[in-house]
């Protein structure tokens, strides 16, 4: 039987977007926890998590903006995208999240109360920062990522959990610091895994985009999630689990964004999307 | 003004590709390379940022009612930015780039648009593209600088068979519904209309008379403008944001 299709041609045109946008997914997301973190740390007390988490979300806030910009087809119109606000689409309402973001992250590198205050300012935003991305791409006619547009924001919530958690498993601290990384380690790898199943389950139609990069993603959650499991590790042992941990997710991210060029460029992916909708 | 838009009866089309030219021309576009495809007399293989009109080929082992009897028949098409009623790369542009003219067309501003490529992933027809050498995002603009000075679109104009047809809205649906009938009366049942109405899109300004099924000729057969259905994504994230929450806080309380 002859396949529906016109020659075998793509539909879709396939993003154009370069893996800057999914080094970006990463890094946004890994700002955006750090400092939801370091505002929850500060209410207790815990000023290394505070400190370091401020520092992360600045520092990813400066890395996701430039990543951004050097993804546009005019670079020096990057502005533009702040000259409306436009609730329709995500990408928009993400770039007015990333400006408020970074405006509150440096704030919250100030000392004293205005710091605190921004630092609490950028832990509220950090969480949509995070999260957006997802809503950003499950609103595309991306195939994969259009089955996926309920389950790609808390997939990338949870993974930029992973992230932070496993970035202040690396840096350490002090003991209750270190408490507080591993416990939030393992919820937010035990999150991913579950995340990482119902997308799983929302792209069945067409996971066949989906490629080897996303199932050794979940294997390095896994292993990551086995090292944070073992109670009194070697310092070593800590940070190669926090270190699995970071390059897991960004793994993840990179194993979404190439599956969706893989699936725009599928004609059948597109069709079976469109066979049985309500 | 009232809406515009345009009706492509594609069974007069005859392949001419003038439509293609004119477009071309008129545009002042780059061309495309002087490419052989091997799929049928397609050269033009599909739309992009240089190609707003693209006439596609499809040679079928099989009759086409009301035609003369053979086991044989070609359809062909001249493909167009759809301008739909409710635009998916409207939606998603983030800059106010992409607009709604006063004639219910759909346009890039290229002195706005900063190429972040958004439109390109939005569009469930595949239309829009981002241009390599200057880095912005174009697409049919349904001829707005001659539509402004009363002209019709070029390729509607170099057209020899008027399988493109440009006007009023309403009478371009009333012209197609009548066509649609008058076909079926000479026998070619197959015969019906694309995009006149469609749930997703609210209807295309650009709308075409088809004698197969739209995945033949490479159009989705129920496309949904993607920013439809953004209201439930950004509940899940919500929804997600406040469990992330809830890990923080729990890892952060003493046991």
């Amino acid at each position: 039987m002859i396949e529906d299709g016109y020659h075998g041609m793509p539909l879709l045109k396939p993003p154009v977007w370069k893996e800057t946008i999914a080094v970006y997914f990463f890094t946004g997301g890994l700002a955006g926890v750090s400092a939801a973190v370091a505002a929850a740390a500060s209410f207790k007390g815990l000023k290394g998590l505070t400190r370091y988490g401020r520092r992360a979300a600045f520092a990813g806030a400066l890395v996701s903006a430039a990543l951004l910009i050097e993804d546009l087809g005019i670079r020096r119109r990057f502005i533009y995208m702040l000259r409306v606000f436009r609730p329709t689409s995500p990408m928009n309402v993400g770039t007015w999240i990333l400006s408020a973001f970074g405006a509150a992250s440096a704030g919250a590198l100030l000392p004293g109360v205005a710091g605190d205050a921004a630092g609490v300012a950028a832990g509220v935003l950090g969480l949509p920062l995070a999260g957006y991305t997802g809503v950003l791409i499950g609103n595309t006619a991306v195939p994969i990522w259009s089955e996926g547009r309920n389950t790609l924001p808390p997939l990338f919530l949870a993974s930029s959990a992973v992230s932070a958690a496993s970035m202040f498993e690396v840096i350490g601290g002090s003991r209750a610091e270190q408490r507080f990384a591993q416990r939030l380690a393992v919820l937010s790898k035990l999150a991913e895994l579950g995340a990482h199943a119902t997308f799983e389950r929302s792209v069945s139609r067409v996971s066949g985009a989906l490629g080897a990069s996303w199932t050794a993603a979940r294997w390095g959650v896994v292993a990551s999630l086995a090292i944070s499991l073992v109670p009194r590790k070697p310092r070593a042992l800590r940070i190669a689990g926090g270190c699995l941990g970071l390059v897991s997710s960004l793994a993840s991210r990179f194993a979404v964004f190439r599956a969706g060029k893989r699936s725009a460029l599928d004609p059948q992916a597109t069709f079976a999307i469109q066979r049985s909708q309500p | 003004m009232t809406a515009k838009g345009f009706f492509t009866d594609t069974t007069l089309c005859i392949g001419c590709k003038a439509c293609e030219v004119a477009c071309k021309q008129w545009n002042g576009l780059p061309g495309d390379g002087f490419n052989f495809t091997g799929m049928s007399y397609d050269n033009t293989a599909h739309l992009g940022d240089s190609t707003w009109r693209h006439v596609s080929f499809l040679e079928r082992p099989q009759p086409l009612g009301g035609t003369i009897a053979s086991d044989f028949s070609w359809l062909m098409m001249s493909d167009v930015c759809k301008h739909c009623a409710r635009a998916g790369c409207l939606e998603a542009c983030p800059t106010g780039a992409i607009t709604r003219t006063e004639f219910d067309t759909v346009f890039i501003q290229p002195d706005i648009c900063n190429g972040c490529g958004y439109c390109v992933s939005a569009c469930p027809f595949g239309v829009v593209d981002r241009r390599e050498q200057d880095g912005r995002a174009w697409k049919c603009t349904l001829c707005y600088d001659r539509l402004k000075g009363d002209l019709e679109p070029a390729c509607a104009k170099a057209c020899p068979t008027q399988s493109i047809q440009y006007g009023d809205l309403v009478q371009l649906r009333i012209r197609a519904k009548e066509r649609v009938e008058d076909l079926h009366q000479r026998g070619m049942g197959e015969a019906y209309l694309y995009g006149e109405k469609q749930e997703g899109t609210e209807g295309l300004n650009a709308f075409f008379l088809l004698a197969d099924k739209p995945q033949k000729y490479n159009l989705p057969p129920n496309p949904v403008v993607p920013t439809k259905r953004v209201r439930s994504s950004w509940l899940s994230m919500g929804v997600a944001s406040l469990g992330v929450a809830a890990m923080i806080l729990s890892a952060l309380v003493k046991r």
